[in-house]
């Protein structure tokens, strides 16, 4: 091998040498050839003439010999490139539109291509990342598929499992960080010790925790993120041991992780999670996320049987808390894309049909092309060229194409990816890693070489030695070749049907995300959005000993702010429509059981401030608004949406109604209905309204904890983030130390949360438009084509008398069958694709009839205008000079 | 090929020059005229079949080569069996023998 390997190359370096060493040796063996000869009788002249007769020509024996090495192959193939290289060197505009063309398909691909490896395929950064699981507990009776695990559950799980090699619990939490500069909220989470072993992740600095972190009084552990120790703490390494102040208590710094470590993501540093014994047996406490490691052998679908089987255990063991109740399992990274992959694979759906596409648009042009080498192709299967061989030649051309096209590509997907990073996917996790790497290279790479396979093949259909002897004859006689034509125009029009029926798949795509969005814009949210302007004040509690003081803090803010000139209201609440935050709570209703399978009924949750809901615009339907009597120790009052009232009173009015929230030892504690509001979109402008409760924000039903958080609404008269400085400085008249974050227009929030079906419909929208256009330029060209070939025959018909409208009809005719055959085609492929999109869509159907009729009609449309072009240049056939021309 | 001589099975005549070559080192037309009288001329090899194979034996190992003078005082590239060729060539002979017995009792079957 290695031998064969070395002589093959000594060959190709040695040319010459060996040359001469073959002739020297065949010259040696027809010496010994006429010797033999002569010994044997004949004179020397017949000897010789005998000799050359029977060995054939020396040169076809040295080629012979040539051929009996790999070399020889890669010799000629290396000859093909070169030659392809010289004729497509020969025709620039060819080369340029051909180039230009791939380069969109094939950087659309990449661009595209690269967000599909960054978010979806890329494993997750951590040591046998397929291992890792998410557990969640699930409700049979609520549709929250995620909830966290109950501490007692997760202790039964460990104890009875055998499929996990670690369970690690976490707990989110927000620490105010002081002493550091300005005080600033940070996201903490608590984990439990084997968190970071389990996921195996060594620290950056310092160490993570052990499990004596873990034991009450010795926890005041830290671990910072990379990216806070860069921002705090000047990425200083002897911050470890150092202590610092979160939530007015001193943690000490452990340890420092790397920054390519960020989980659960957006996270700033990891305190330990030390649970009370109350929250270690509150099995109705369904509050922690759990992240496992399986056993290296054991699946998800082997793991979750089991889940299964210990669920049933627990139902029957604790029906009052776990009856109905279930586990699920999915994979860290799935759950981390769920959301993500259906987008992202119908883009990447669409970009690969507009590739196909530019495949058919480039092969039409290729076809053309070698069509008129024919004469050329002919003469060199005349000297011998086999038709493998010719058909190699414009494969070889075909894929030098391609492979510039991928090059150009490559360029055009690293300047797309710059301009549509703001625009794609907002809320995209992940999107951090995008970047052109290895993987996509290699995609990049196989695409080109599909293309040019794709394309470059085309014309091998052509070329039977019937054809080319058929085009020698017609070049001799000085005309241009033309039998094979109706092949060639007919394989032409082949690639326009298929075109048009892929620019009909993508623009009825794009055609359908463009509907749903804008149903999904006229969706009314229940609130005005304009003239709002929101913040949040992260207010440390710590610094207010009851609940009492903290409300009085907002209430002074509010007071000012409401003072201030342009304000018409303002109001506080813990959370916002569309924000990211959203409470959820249990009630109960007088009289009936409390839900038979679970505790109790869910709804959304807010307490809210008096005039949240005027400065916000949400009508109040019935009833009242809070007032300022609604305060702790005045008689508990909720108000409730429209879609509680209807749910749970059907016709009944609401008002005056009893409602439990909370309990006291099992007890439930009623508050009365005071009011009706009307519906909110607060999850998502696509999400049908659920049951919500709002509590006064002044009244702590409980008298539990305080919420350390407060967004602020302001309604104001003129654009609202002009009064943003003059608010902050309201606030800061209060308290000069107060941290005033996400100061937003209530807009920008209503925006953000369109934002994914915004990009969609854009990105598809330009794909379909890319396909629609290369369509059409492909019908374009082949009308063109033909009434170039059938200028003689137009020529005829007008000396015949034909009138410009038979001759416009005739050539439209031709594109009609076309585009008729294209959408045909193209609406059954529609049906079958579109399903695809069925999660995406909103307030209409994947086959949504008026979007695949309209679509049809537009693509109609534009394809007989593209054929009128052409049919008008027919019309204007001067008959005489058609005529001579033959 | 001349209408005379038979076509060799495919593949024979790699294994027809190491035999030749088991017995002396001999040049190109050496081992033609070796084939054809030991066949009795029922072989003959053309020189465009018999020299790639020489190309292709040499960089599979099987044989070796070097410019001697021949009997006439000439030169002449000699063809070298190997101890890799002598090794084959013994396979092949004993596989060879294997096969004609068995196509040979297919062909007396009835």
């Amino acid at each position: 091998m290695l031998k064969n390997l070395v002589a093959g190359l000594r060959t190709l370096l040695a040319k010459r040498m060996h040359d001469r060493e073959m002739d020297e040796e065949l010259r040696a063996y027809i010496d010994a050839a006429v010797e033999e000869k002569m010994r044997g009788g004949m004179s020397r002249e017949t000897a010789i003439r005998k000799t050359r007769i029977e060995m054939g020509s020396p040169e076809a024996v040295k080629d012979e010999i040539r051929d009996a090495g790999w070399e020889r192959a890669l010799e000629s193939l290396w000859q093909d490139v070169r030659y392809g290289a010289r004729m497509l060197r020969k025709s620039p505009g060819f080369c340029a539109l051909v180039i230009f063309t791939l380069a969109r398909g094939i950087g659309a691909n990449t661009a595209i291509f690269s967000l599909v490896e960054a978010v979806l395929l890329r494993p997750l950064p951590y040591p046998h990342a397929s291992r890792l699981v998410d557990l969640w507990a699930r409700s049979d009776v609520f549709d929250f598929p995620n909830l966290g695990v109950s501490l007692p559950d997760l202790a039964d799980i460990r104890a009875q499992s055998r499929s996990f090699e670690r369970l690690a619990v976490y707990n989110y939490a927000q620490v105010d960080l002081t002493g550091q500069g300005r005080p600033q909220e940070l996201e903490a989470v608590q984990a439990s010790p084997d968190f970071f072993p389990m996921l195996g992740i060594a620290p950056l600095y310092g160490r993570t925790f052990i499990p004596s972190d873990a034991r009450p009084g010795n926890d005041q552990k830290a671990i910072l993120s990379a990216s806070l120790w860069r921002t705090h703490f000047g990425a200083d390494t002897h911050v470890i041991g150092r202590g610092i102040l979160l939530n007015g208590a001193t943690y000490t710094i452990i340890g420092i992780m790397p920054p390519e470590f960020a989980f659960p993501s957006g996270v700033d540093l990891w305190i330990p999670f030390v649970p009370t014994p109350a929250e270690l047996a509150a099995r109705d406490t369904h509050g922690y996320p759990v992240v496992g490691r399986l056993l290296p052998g054991s699946s998800i679908r082997e793991a979750q049987v089991e889940l299964n089987t210990i669920a049933t255990r627990l139902a029957v063991a604790y029906p009052q808390t776990d009856k109905g109740w279930g586990f699920s399992l999915r994979s860290a990274k799935s759950d981390l894309v769920n959301n993500t992959s259906t987008p992202l694979l119908v883009l990447f759906a669409a970009v690969g049909l507009v590739l196909l596409i530019v495949c058919a648009n480039v092969g039409s042009l290729y076809l053309a092309r070698a069509w008129s080498r024919a004469h050329e192709m002919a003469i060199r299967a005349a000297l011998g060229a086999s038709r493998g061989r010719l058909i190699r030649q414009l494969l070889i051309e075909g894929l030098l194409l391609a492979l510039a096209g991928g090059v150009a590509g490559l360029l055009f997907a690293a300047w797309a990816l710059e301009g549509l990073r703001p625009l794609i996917l907002l809320n995209t996790p992940r999107l951090e890693h995008l970047k052109i790497d290895g993987h996509v290279l290699w995609f990049t790479l196989a695409a080109s070489l599909a293309a040019g396979l794709l394309f470059g093949l085309v014309p091998a259909f052509l070329f039977s030695r019937n054809h080319l002897i058929a085009a020698i004859r017609e070049a001799g006689a000085g005309r241009e070749a033309r039998s094979a034509g109706p092949r060639q125009s007919r394989l032409r029009q082949l690639f326009v049907v298929i075109e048009l029926s892929l620019a009909l798949v993508l623009v009825i795509a794009a055609g359908l995300a463009i509907r749903s969005f804008a149903r999904l814009s006229a969706t009314p949210l229940g609130f005005r959005p304009d003239h709002v302007l929101t913040m949040e004040l992260d207010v440390p509690s710590y610094q207010f000993k009851t609940p009492a003081q903290f409300v009085s803090y907002s209430d002074q803010v509010l007071e000012r702010i409401r003072r201030s000139p342009g304000v018409e209201s303002a109001s506080a609440s813990i959370s916002l429509p569309l924000g990211n935050f959203r409470g959820e709570t249990e009630f109960r209703l007088p009289g009936r059981p409390a839900n038979p399978d679970a505790q109790g009924f869910m709804a959304g949750w807010n307490h809210v401030t008096p005039g949240y809901f005027q400065t916000l615009g949400i009508s109040v339907i019935a009833g009242r608004d809070f007032n300022e009597n609604d305060r702790t120790g005045s008689e508990p009052v909720v108000i409730v949406n429209q879609a509680l009232a209807r749910r749970y009173f059907g016709n009944q009015s609401p008002i005056g109604k009893q409602i439990s929230t909370h309990h006291d030892k099992d007890h439930p504690i009623w508050s009365e209905i005071v009011g009706e509001v009307a519906n909110v979109r607060d999850v998502s402008p696509s999400q049908k309204p659920a049951p919500f409760i709002y509590e006064p924000y002044a009244q702590n039903q409980a008298g539990g904890d305080v919420i350390p958080q407060i967004m602020l609404l302001v309604r104001t008269r003129t654009e609202p983030m002009a009064l943003g400085r003059t608010i902050e400085d309201r606030i800061w008249s209060v308290d000069k130390d107060q941290p005033v974050t996400n100061l937003k227009a209530m807009t920008e929030l209503v925006a953000t949360s369109y934002g994914e079906p915004r990009s969609q419909s854009l990105l598809l929208s330009l794909f379909g438009g890319l396909g629609l256009v290369l369509a059409l330029v492909g019908i374009y060209g082949v009308i063109s084509y033909s009434v170039g070939q059938r200028t003689r025959e137009i020529g005829v018909r007008m000396a015949l008398g034909a009138q410009t409208k038979d001759v416009l009809s005739l050539v439209l005719a031709q594109g009609t069958k076309l585009v008729l055959a294209g959408v045909g085609i193209g609406l059954a492929a529609s049906f079958a694709a579109t399903r695809l999109m069925r999660g995406l869509l909103y307030g209409i159907t994947a086959t949504d009839p008026l979007t695949f009729a309209g679509v049809s009609a537009l693509l109609i449309l534009a394809g007989l205008a593209a054929c009128y072009i052409p049919a008008r240049r027919a019309t204007r056939v001067d008959p005489m000079s058609a005529l001579r021309n033959e | 090929m001349r209408p005379k001589s038979a076509t060799l099975v495919q593949g024979t005549l790699d294994m027809l020059i190491l035999k030749t070559l088991a017995l002396e080192p001999l040049h190109g037309y050496g081992i033609s005229l070796r084939i054809e009288q030991m066949s009795r001329g029922i072989f003959r090899v053309n020189p465009g079949s018999l020299f790639p194979a020489f190309r292709r034996l040499e960089r599979a190992g099987l044989l070796t080569s070097e410019w001697r003078s021949t009997e006439n005082n000439r030169r002449a590239k000699y063809y070298v069996l190997t101890d890799r060729g002598r090794k084959q060539l013994k396979t092949e002979t004993s596989e060879w023998g294997k096969q004609i017995a068995a196509i040979a009792r297919i062909l007396e079957a009835t």
